[in-house]
């Protein structure tokens, strides 16, 4: 009898050791999100109409779904998995061109059983002005580290003509301070700190030397040259409209058919080259020169951040940009790109997305 | 004290028999619970595999090398599966009675195994059930190789009372040979212990517990300098992407099995078996973050319960009948561990019975033998995360016919058959499966130390509505040395 109580016993210990799966199940989660814009054209007269039939882009840990507001404005997901959420609703304005209507929300932590709801307030975005639109950072197919085809491309989006004269373009990856990283305001006094290069367009700002016509876009080249010459997957920039060429460097390639951004940073020689992965890229007006102290926010014209991995902190300040652009694969010949020209809503994750290859000079 | 005498007599005739009979199921078709053989012994180690009755139930010393070639081809596969998989193997088995210090076996293998144009997946068996699917994006050869190691040993420690232990270890190493060019290094260790006691010539009881341990490493890692891209799905649609100059990955299991083996013999002629099997074991999906850390991103538990029953009458020297009935019950669930949810919840449920009956002629040249089971499987499928809900039963039918005709005192002739049909077929997912299956094979008898027993094996399964086909193709050969 004693031996039969023990095996008894054995057998209920072996069993007890199953562990016993999660009450909650995945895939149960509800979400519904009210898109409304101001259609006084006033911001201090608040008169919310549903934004009918919104683009909405929905970004999480499982990557980006694209749905759709109804006539009323209103998107109602069910059993979606549980995730946090950063969703963007996006639309036409109804009767001015090139006016889009955008909203965000980020943050929208949806758990499984559980019904989440909230307004996305949208406002028209008039863009107006120069903006970082593509960054080819990554290099082409290649196995031999090549990623000298470098690229950033700007476009201006307003209906007047611009000028480069003196503006500046950064790229931020110093990090002198624990607590914030490059592109951040380390002593809290407005301005990004972390300068690495410092290059800028010829002139002074006010100067009118230097037009950049509406709605045109504008390469700037790492170095202007035809690349295929080196890897036959890459591409041509012989006729990028600026080229970075550091004067400090005596074997920096310069293209005697390209413009030039100069080098402002003194004791630098390298060329204006950015990270395959990740990095941090600001045009600024150049009205502050002093890149030592940091650059003035109030001078910033755009600024993005990339990175491969979602679980990376973002460093540059959010007054700039609350996102950052999840870059594609190094040396894959892809590119990071506005996914509508001149529409920046200062976030990155939402306004940005990936294209299977570069597009200088056009989208 | 006769009956005993009786059954100690027919054992040992019946394993003399057995022991120059050894490999042939499989050239017959795969007969088992009808057929007289060493294969099909109706004992704790072969129906239970529990190693104490090792001592028992192989009374003969042999040696056994086995050298194999296997392909399976045809687009009637799963989705990350490659549909042109070969694989070289070649085993060396040893059994050796050591009188009264026992029994012991040795085994050792290696095998390569190719699996060409394998779609993404970058585990060796992406369909064991759980959710969790570690892939990078592209479809390219799988290289997998490496040996394998057991040993056990049985020895009667006290009258009638039986003591076994065996320890198995495998070691793979794998390699994809297209971009991420991941490189896998699988291993695997199981021990099992087992207790087994004769309480009469028609009464034996034995239990043994297994416990098994093993860990697939993957680095994804491009030699050509680009981003390593993977993905780690969580049921079959969400997936969260991981990139990287390299990615670690790894896929922990971790089990233990706990058996209960009886063997009855009411009279002489007939012997009835039971084996039951509680299986509790578990996976986790994990990454790697710190230099030590790994970080669960899944965890998949399964419980899996077995009870087969098998029962043979030799009703003559012409005649045996058999018969088998169980039951095999699988669950499992899998969880995202950082959300503590269920992502998935399934169930098998199958419930078995079959007959079959072998003829011999007078002088043993001739035996013709045949089987059938019916199958009833009930299958519940709650993937919550895909919102995939489905319940599905259906019959499946195996019937199998073994032919074994014996030229001359040297060369023997066997030739086997089978047919599946599956109503729906589980596995796979189609619906109405067909599968015929042939064997041709031989004997030749180089002398009473030697035997070489060659044999092709060819199984085609359709699945008529999708013009879907798989084709297995395999050569075997067995050198069998009664002396080392």
């Amino acid at each position: 009898m004693k031996k039969i109580l023990l095996f008894v016993l054995f057998i209920l210990f072996f069993t007890s050791c199953q562990e016993n799966s999660p009450v909650q199940v995945d895939g149960e989660a509800e979400l519904q999100m009210l898109v409304v814009w101001n259609t006084s054209g006033d911001d201090s007269i608040k008169s919310y109409s549903p934004l009918a039939n919104a683009e909405m882009i929905l970004v999480s840990e499982y990557g980006m779904r694209t749905e759709y507001a109804d006539e009323s404005g209103v998107m109602h997901l069910t059993e979606i998995p549980s995730s946090v959420y950063q969703i963007s609703a996006r639309k036409k304005h109804p009767t001015i061109p090139n006016i889009l209507i955008v909203g965000n929300i980020t943050d929208v932590e949806v758990k499984s059983g559980f019904f989440a709801t909230d307004t996305i307030f949208a406002k028209p975005i008039s863009a107006s002005g120069i903006s970082i639109n593509e960054i080819y950072a990554g290099g082409p197919t290649n196995n031999i580290f090549f990623f000298y085809d470098q690229f950033i491309e700007l476009y201006n989006s307003s209906n007047e003509i611009k000028y480069l004269d003196g503006m500046q373009v950064f790229r931020f990856s110093g990090t002198d301070n624990n607590t914030k990283g490059p592109g951040g305001d380390w002593s809290d006094d407005g301005d990004i700190d972390g300068v690495t290069y410092a290059f800028k367009f010829p002139g002074r700002p006010g100067e009118k030397e230097h037009p950049f016509e509406p709605r045109t876009f504008l390469t700037l080249a790492s170095d202007a040259y035809d690349h295929r010459t080196s890897v036959a997957t890459s591409i041509n920039l012989n006729n990028a409209n600026w080229e970075f060429v550091n004067q400090f460097n005596a074997v920096d390639i310069d293209n005697p058919y390209v413009p030039n951004l100069e080098n402002f940073r003194l004791d630098d020689t390298h060329d204006f080259l950015i990270r395959t992965y990740n990095d941090i890229v600001v045009i600024a007006s150049g009205v502050d020169t002093v890149w030592e102290d940091g650059i003035d926010i109030e001078t910033v014209l755009d600024g993005v951040e990339y990175q491969a991995n979602i679980n990376y902190p973002v460093s540059l300040d959010d007054r700039i940009d609350r996102g950052w652009i999840l870059n594609p694969p190094i040396y894959t010949g892809q590119a990071m790109q506005r996914r509508e020209k001149g529409v920046d809503t200062n976030n990155g994750t939402l306004d940005w997305e990936t294209i299977p290859s570069p597009t200088p000079g056009w989208q | 004290m006769k009956i005993k005498l009786k059954i100690l007599l027919l054992t040992i005739l019946v394993t003399q028999v057995l022991v120059a009979q050894q490999s042939r199921l499989d050239a017959l078709g795969g007969l088992s619970y009808s057929i007289v053989d060493i294969d099909s012994q109706i004992d704790p180690y072969i129906l239970g595999g529990n190693p104490a009755w090792l001592v028992n139930s192989q009374l003969n010393t042999r040696l056994e090398i086995d050298p194999q070639y296997r392909n399976s081809s045809g687009d009637y596969h799963r989705f990350y599966e490659s549909g042109d998989i070969h694989n070289i193997d070649v085993g060396f088995m040893g059994i050796k009675p050591l009188g009264n210090s026992g029994t012991f076996r040795g085994y050792a293998s290696y095998q390569y195994e190719i699996q060409k144009d394998r779609n993404r997946i970058l585990t060796l068996a992406p369909y064991s059930g759980d959710a969790f699917f570690f892939t990078d994006t592209t479809s390219g050869d799988y290289r997998y190789s490496g040996p394998t190691f057991e040993f056990m040993h049985s020895l009667e420690v006290f009258n009638n009372l039986y003591l076994g232990a065996s320890v198995n270890y495998q070691i793979l190493d794998g390699l994809k040979k297209a971009y991420t060019f991941a490189e896998t290094l699988y291993r695997n260790v199981t021990g099992n212990i087992g207790i087994a006691y004769r309480f009469s010539n028609n009464l034996s009881l034995a239990v043994n517990y297994q416990i098994y341990d093993s860990q697939e490493k993957i680095l994804a890692n491009d030699v050509n300098n680009t981003d390593v891209q993977t993905f780690l799905y969580r049921g079959d649609s969400y997936k969260i992407e991981l990139r990287g100059s390299s990615q670690d990955y790894k896929l922990k299991k971790f089990g233990n099995a706990f058996s209960f083996q009886t063997q009855i013999i009411p009279s002489e002629n007939i012997i009835v078996g039971i084996n039951a099997k509680y299986n509790l074991h578990n996976s986790s999906s994990l990454f790697k973050i710190g230099s030590i850390i790994d970080s669960e991103d899944g965890y998949t538990s399964f419980d899996e319960t077995n009870i087969i029953l098998q029962a043979r009458w030799i009703q003559s020297s012409a005649f045996t009948f058999g018969f088998t009935a169980g039951y095999t019950g699988n669950n499992s669930w899998s969880r995202n561990s950082k959300r503590d949810l269920t992502i998935w919840d399934l169930g098998v449920n199958d419930i078995f019975s079959g007959v079959g009956l072998t003829y011999s002629n007078v002088n043993n040249s001739l035996l013709v033998g045949a089987e059938y089971e019916l199958h009833s499987i009930l299958a519940d499928s709650l993937k919550y995360i895909d919102n995939k809900f489905s319940e599905t039963s259906a019959f499946n039918h195996v019937a199998r016919i073994g032919v074994e005709t014996t030229l001359d005192e040297m060369f023997t002739v066997r030739v086997g058959y089978n047919f599946l049909y599956k109503e729906h077929d589980f596995i796979f997912g189609g619906d109405n499966v067909t599968t015929h299956f042939i064997t041709l094979a031989g004997k030749i008898k180089v002398s009473d130390a030697l035997e070489i027993e060659p044999r092709i094996e060819y199984a085609t399964t359709s699945l008529s509505e999708n013009n879907l086909y798989k084709n297995n193709f395999g050569i075997y050969t067995t050198f069998r040395f009664y002396k080392f």
